[in-house]
């Protein structure tokens, strides 16, 4: 409370700036950033997450069958919300791109209504770029059979740099 | 009826063995089809999971990438640009290449590309040319001759664009091929599942017909059995008025045969007391003789058909066992002289309890049969009959009644035929001695209905030992004092008004010395009319009403005279009948009778009955002028007879009875009663005999009914019992002679 009275004092404007507390300037090297419709930017145009931050997050561990591993897979990581939420997203739709200018939309109730998280770590190891690192778009496939189909196949993007907020 | 057993049942059967097919056959293609569609399910699902569209483009993807990296490294290499992000960027790439290469090695991509041979190879090739050129971009930004290795791979990386060009192509055409191939079993699929759909359609559609014929068929078989059932009811209501038709036209046959038989047999025997020739006798005899014989048959067949019909009506009454058996030697003893036998009754000289009831007309039906059956078929030997009582089960009492001969007897064989309807031990015996073979079928059914058994033991040549034994219920003896105890013990009567209705003249005569010697005068009505008119014109302090009487009956008069509301309206009305069933009680009761007294009426009865009246508030008249009483009827002075004309010492009287009689009358005029009823009974006969002869039943059993009366009364119990008999038996000569035989004089007649 002390810090919020002392913020609105120095900044002189009760509706100027939320991000100088909301969102830290990621200390390590920047594995996603999101942009498009955000109020919270640690970054110009942008909120970029290092790995600790991301880990920060809520987010959950599961183990799961997918196309693109072979037999149980654990992935864990901060929910899409979590992350949407930090950069405080607001619009309907993500636009999620990779490294190799793959690109998904994914409704923004993908991430409001599943348990979507972008896992950073798999088997419990970071994942670099031979192993569709840093990001994976992980879709709760444990939870509900019903997701598990092309559709949410091709918007389980992996290699993940950026996620643009679309209206 | 006949085409529902036929048609019906046949489509009714088929239809059976079809439906069960058919659901065998539905069942079998319905799990069919459902192993279709769970095959098609699976078959979508595998589809659904399919990763084919994903192999392509995981494969497109590799081409792509493999492209761009060598793309980017030639330009290096051209431009000799190894700066760091440059080198950076060229890892990265070769990462991404690595990474979707190494897909087609990862879970359900590798399952897909090792199916194809073709997809196979080229997807190894492309694998060992990525591989073969990691040690070149393995930490490159790092690496201080970037240029010369980038330079060197440009061959290589050449190779792999042509590699995954090929994987590409190859990779399309299988996914082409297993795509056509796939629609091709789906189609397949669809296409067994539908004729299995045809076929399933098909057998419910036959299934339903044939369930819609046999609902028709058992709707059919229903109506079918309605209408057998109307018709078997009907056939009984058919059958059932046969019998009774039947029933009536023996009885009315038997009427009809009797009655001219009848006027036959009397007349043969009126012209045989005119003392003809010999010879003419002799034929004369004959006609008698079988004309009896015919009667016989006829009254058996009537009796036939009366229980077959269930029409065999059982009265029970009070009756004393002695008296019984005592009656059926007397009845019997004339016929066993005939043919030389010797009666013997063999019954305890004190028999312990000797009233009982039952039906005794009935029961003397079934002893006379075995006895005239014993004679018949014994000469020149002995019958017993043989009386006794013997303790049943529950303590029930039974009536054992033997009658055993020395006849001729009857093999094994013949007793089990014995007692069937129209047998006879064998053909002979019928042509020898004659009858219907229906005697022992009536007598056992008889028998049986009065809840008791028959049955028989012989030894052919020795003689037979028929039995019949049946419950009967112990009763008292109706009261009877002892002559010594009689009038003593009598309180003096007050003077009552007695109106005494009475048409036979014997019985007013006792009734009135009864009366007399009780102190009392009576105004007598010799029938229910004049009873009712006295009964109108005067007050009466008792009414004593005999029940059967001409012009009106007792009961009748009683009924008008409390329905007439005079003076006597509510005077008591006491029966007095012979007629002791509980139906009569019954009825005197309903036509507001106040009392019933069986006849012969003792002195200590009449005496009990008056003292239960009370002489009226108001005297009348009469009862002012004692000694006066104006009768309505003449009172008939006893007609004075010689007294030697019948030797009255002989007579079969009742000694209680007579005693009875002398104590209340005095001897004299007891003789003088005696001798009146002797001369009344002629008259009777006479009249029994025309009516025999004119074959009138009312009349012979008005005559009948006057003598049992009248001959009760004076104390000649076997004429009264014999009478009542005969008055339920048809019109007989035989009893007639019987009965005859019993009065003193009639068979002197006969003699002279």
């Amino acid at each position: 409370m002390k810090a919020i009275l002392l913020g609105l004092l120095m900044s002189g404007s009760l509706f100027a700036s939320t991000s100088a507390f909301a969102l830290d300037k990621p200390a390590g090297d920047t594995i996603l950033t999101v942009t498009g419709h955000i109020t919270n930017t640690n970054v110009s145009g942008g909120a970029a997450f290092d790995l600790k931050m991301l880990e920060g997050l809520d987010g959950r561990k599961a183990s799961m069958q997918t196309p693109w591993t072979e037999g149980m897979t654990e992935f864990s990581g901060p929910y899409l919300r979590a992350v949407l939420k930090a950069a405080g997203a607001t619009g309907k739709t993500l636009k999620v791109k990779a490294i190799n200018d793959y690109a998904a939309e994914v409704p923004m109730e993908d991430a409001d209504k599943l348990d979507t998280i972008l896992a950073v770590r798999m088997n419990g190891d970071e994942m670099s770029v031979r192993d569709k690192g840093p990001i994976f778009l992980i879709y709760p496939f444990d939870k509900d059979k019903s997701i598990y189909n092309e559709k949410y196949f091709s918007r389980s993007v992996w290699q993940i740099k950026e996620i643009e907020v679309v209206e | 009826m006949s085409n529902f057993t036929g048609s019906t049942g046949k489509i009714l059967r088929q239809a059976g063995t079809r439906t069960a097919v058919l659901q065998v056959f539905s069942a079998v293609l319905l799990v069919l089809l459902i192993f279709l569609y769970v095959d098609m399910w699976s078959r979508q699902k595998s589809l659904r999971d399919g990763i084919r569209e994903n192999a392509m483009w995981a494969v497109f993807q590799i081409d792509r990438e493999s492209r761009r990296l060598s793309e980017e490294v030639q330009l290096a290499a051209v431009r000799g640009d190894a700066s760091v992000p440059t080198l950076k960027a060229i890892a990265q790439r070769y990462d991404i290449v690595y990474s979707r290469t190494d897909l087609l090695r990862k879970g359900r991509f590798q399952d897909f590309f090792d199916q194809n041979d073709d997809v196979s190879t080229a997807g190894i090739a492309v694998r060992d040319d990525v591989n073969a050129l990691d040690h070149v971009f393995t930490k490159l930004d790092k690496a201080p001759d970037g240029l010369q290795r980038m330079t060197a791979s440009v061959e290589p990386l050449k190779k792999l664009v042509d590699d995954t060009n090929a994987l590409l192509l190859a990779t399309n055409k299988a996914v082409s091929e297993r795509r056509a191939e796939s629609r091709d079993d789906l189609a397949q699929l669809e296409h067994t599942s539908s004729i299995y759909l045809i076929l399933l359609v098909g057998s419910v559609g036959f299934l339903i017909f044939t369930l819609r014929r046999q609902l028709l068929a058992v709707k059919n078989a229903g109506l079918g059995l309605e209408t057998m059932a109307n018709d078997l009811a009907s056939a009984y209501t058919a059958a059932d008025a046969g019998n009774r038709a039947k029933s009536q036209f023996m009885a009315t046959m038997g009427h009809e045969i009797r009655t001219p038989l009848n006027a036959i047999l009397g007349t043969a025997e009126l012209l045989q007391l005119s003392n003809p020739e010999p010879d003419v006798n002799a034929s004369l005899q004959t006609i008698r003789t079988s004309g009896e014989a015919l009667l016989e048959i006829l009254n058996e067949i009537l009796d036939y058909s009366k229980i077959e019909y269930g029409k065999l009506d059982v009265e029970m009454r009070r009756f004393s066992v002695p008296e019984f058996a005592n009656n059926v030697m007397d009845m019997m003893r004339g016929r066993a002289k005939e043919h030389g036998d010797v009666l013997v009754l063999d019954m305890p000289k004190t028999v312990e309890r000797p009233w009982v009831k039952t039906d005794p007309t009935r029961l003397r039906q079934i002893v006379l049969n075995l006895m005239s059956n014993a004679i018949k078929f014994t000469s020149d030997g002995t019958v017993t009959l043989r009386m006794r009582e013997i303790s049943g089960p529950n303590g029930a009492c039974l009536l054992r009644i033997e009658v055993q001969d020395t006849g001729i007897g009857i093999d094994e064989e013949g007793c089990r035929k014995l007692f069937k309807p129209f047998s006879q031990v064998d053909a002979s015996i019928s042509r020898r001695f004659g009858g219907t073979g229906l005697g022992l079928t009536i007598s056992k059914e008889i028998a049986e209905r009065l809840g008791g058994d028959m049955g028989v033991e012989s030894e052919k040549g020795k003689g037979s030992t028929f039995w019949v034994q049946i419950p009967v219920e112990r009763v008292s003896a109706p009261e009877e004092l002892a002559p010594n105890d009689r009038p003593t013990g009598m309180d003096t009567l007050p003077r009552l008004r007695v109106l005494l209705v009475e048409d036979n003249k014997i019985n007013q005569q006792i009734a009135t010395r009864f009366l007399e010697r009780l102190g009392q005068v009576a105004t007598i009505a010799a029938d229910g009319l004049q009873a009712v008119n006295a009964a109108a014109a005067d007050r009466y302090d008792i009414i004593l009403m005999d029940m059967q009487m001409p012009v009106m009956d007792g009961i009748q008069a009683a009924r008008e005279i409390r329905q007439g509301g005079g003076i006597n309206a509510s005077t008591p009305i006491v029966a007095m009948t012979a007629n002791a069933s509980d139906e009569d009680r019954q009825s005197c009761m309903e036509a507001g009778m106040n009392g019933f007294e069986l006849k012969p009426i003792t002195l200590a009865r009449l005496h009990a009955v008056l003292s239960t009246a009370r002489p009226g508030s108001e005297p009348s008249d009469e009862a002012k002028a004692p000694t006066v009483a104006q009768p309505v009827a003449e009172v008939v002075s006893l007609p004075v007879a010689p007294a030697s004309a019948v030797a009255i010492g002989s007579y079969d009287i009742d000694p209680a009875r007579r005693a009875e009689l002398i104590e209340a009358l005095g001897e004299e005029i007891f003789d003088e009663l005696v001798e009146s009823f002797v001369n009344d009974a002629r008259d009777l006969l006479k009249e029994y005999k025309a009516a025999l002869v004119a074959a009138d039943e009312h009349e012979a059993d008005k005559a009948l009914h006057t003598l049992k009366g009248a001959a009760a009364n004076v104390g000649f119990n076997t004429v009264s019992v014999l009478a009542q008999n005969m008055r339920a038996t048809p019109l007989d000569n035989e009893n007639y002679e019987r009965l005859a035989a019993c009065i003193p004089g009639q068979v002197q007649d006969k003699a002279a």
